[in-house]
Formats: C-alpha cells, structure tokens, sequence
C-alpha cells in the first residue's frame, strides 16, 4: 500500500466515526422523546393525602403512639419508605414516615425531576403532609 | 487487491457501502423500534392502573379498557397474558409492551390484586379490556 492508499483509509475511518457521532445523536434524540415518562408524583401524592385524611379521621391521636404504624392505616409501609413522606402534625406532637428529606425539598418552588411533589392538607386538626418521587422502572424479562 | 498505484479499488467500496448500509440500516431499525410509543404506553398504563390500585376500596371489581396497549403488543408478538402483571409480594404493577423490556410501577394501599384477566372483547386488539379484582392483603401471620 503506497501513501496514496494510506490516506484513503484514513479517510474511511474518518467517515466512519462521523457516520458512528451521527447515528449516535440521533438514536439519543428519539430515545429521549419517546422514552420521556409523565410526571406522576403530583398525582400520587394527592392519592396518598386523601388516604392519610381519612385515616387520621379514624385513628385521631392514635396515630402519635410509639407503636403505631402505618400499615393500621391500610397503607403499604415497604413501599412508603421509598420514595415517598408522611408527616402528620398537631400542636407539638408529630408523626413522620418515608424519606425524611422530603420535607425540606417540599419547601422548594422549583420543579425538578429529583424534586418530589408534595401535597398539603389538613383534618380536624391535623396538618398534614405527604410527598411522592416515585417515578416507574424499567425492568428486563 | 490493492494495484500499483495504491488506494482500494473495487472491493474498498464495497467494503465501504456494506459498512454505510449496515449503520444507518441500524438507525433506522433502532428509531422505528420507539415510533408506537410502546415505552409512553407502557409507563402510562402502569401509572394509571396504580391509580385505581390506590383509591380502590378492597372488594372493588375493575375493568379498564386498554386498547392501545394490547393493540402495539400484540402487533410485537407478546403473548397476551404477559402483557399486564401484578406482583403482590411487592405491590407492583408490571406493564410490557415489548420484548424483553417492561415498565414496574408500587401501589402503596395495602391491597391484592387477584382474578386478573385480559379479555380481547372483540376477538382481536380493536377492544380490549383488563379485569381485576381488589382484596384485602393477606398477612403472613395470620
């Protein structure tokens, strides 16, 4: 192979890599669009807030007991540790449950894809509080 | 293969042209692969069953009509009884709409969900329906 021949192949490569860049822009684009997910935290958190009202309506101060749990308020406590918050307040006293951090990023007004949605009720008394940043996961089968 | 001259002559370009055609052959098999909207579907019915999961009361009989789903799963050969799965032991509701891959989204009410069937109301994908049952959950130690 002389350098005329050299050059060519460099030149293939060249072709090759910038075909590689391209075709990789454009699979991330369409990747991007069509695997976007639909923000569902605000939906969920809301869901939580009416089950949490009408069992703080049930159980009253109840809720406030060391042994209390979260799973008398016929709600899942495995999947409420993650990716969600419960907090439940009246005059001193307070019941928290899930992801503690929460409640400080419930205090921001900006919207990010990390930032849980929270949701802000209150019954017969109680304050309450209960957040989501559950998003769906893809698994292989 | 090469001549005197240098340079790659017939078989170069071919080489070449297998190469072009097989990348953007690539491409273009990958981008159709995503046009259904099989992964917007998936996430959206996953989110929405989940839904009715949560506010359901146990004792609550469910039929949802999921037309869309069935008709781009079924077009992707997935057997119709894997199209919509629940899995109790995590309160998961599991979505696949093509091969190999689905979408898993946690119902926090502390139900079961039993009885669940497909039923292709019509005979084929134009309607469909999902019907499932919400039960109370059944504690180990009881």
């Amino acid at each position: 192979m002389n350098k005329k021949g050299v050059s060519d192949m460099i030149l293939f490569f060249g072709f090759l890599f910038t075909a590689s860049v391209m075709l990789v822009f454009i699979f991330g684009g369409v990747k991007l669009f069509y695997n976007n997910t639909y923000d569902f935290k605000s939906v969920e958190s809301a869901d939580l807030l009416v089950k949490v009202k009408e069992c703080v309506s049930v159980k009253g101060d109840e809720i406030f007991a060391e042994s209390f749990s979260i799973n008398e308020c016929g709600l899942n406590e495995e999947v409420l540790k993650k990716d969600h918050l419960i907090v439940i307040s009246r005059d001193e006293k307070q019941f928290i449950f899930g992801v503690y951090d929460y409640q400080t990023r419930c205090l921001f007004e900006a919207e990010a894809e990390n930032l849980p949605e929270c949701a802000f009720g209150s019954q017969n008394g109680y304050e309450i509080i209960t957040a989501s940043s559950q998003d769906s996961r893809r698994i292989i089968r | 293969m090469f001549d005197k001259r240098g340079g790659w002559p017939l078989i170069g370009n071919i080489i070449y042209l297998v190469f072009l055609f097989t990348i953007f052959s690539f491409g273009v098999i990958m981008v159709s692969s995503y046009k259904n909207g099989a992964s917007l579907w998936e996430d959206f019915y996953a989110k929405e069953i989940t839904r009715i999961i949560n506010t359901a009361e146990p004792g609550t009989e469910v039929f949802l009509d999921v037309s869309p789903a069935v008709s781009i799963a079924l077009k992707q050969n997935i057997d119709k009884d894997r199209i919509f799965d629940f899995d109790n032991v995590n309160n998961k509701v599991i979505v696949g709409l093509r091969p190999g891959s689905a979408r898993s989204f946690e119902f926090f009410n502390d139900v079961e969900v039993t009885d669940w069937e497909l039923e292709l109301v019509s005979g084929n994908s134009e309607s469909s329906r999902l019907r499932f049952s919400i039960k109370e959950a059944r504690r180990d130690n009881e």
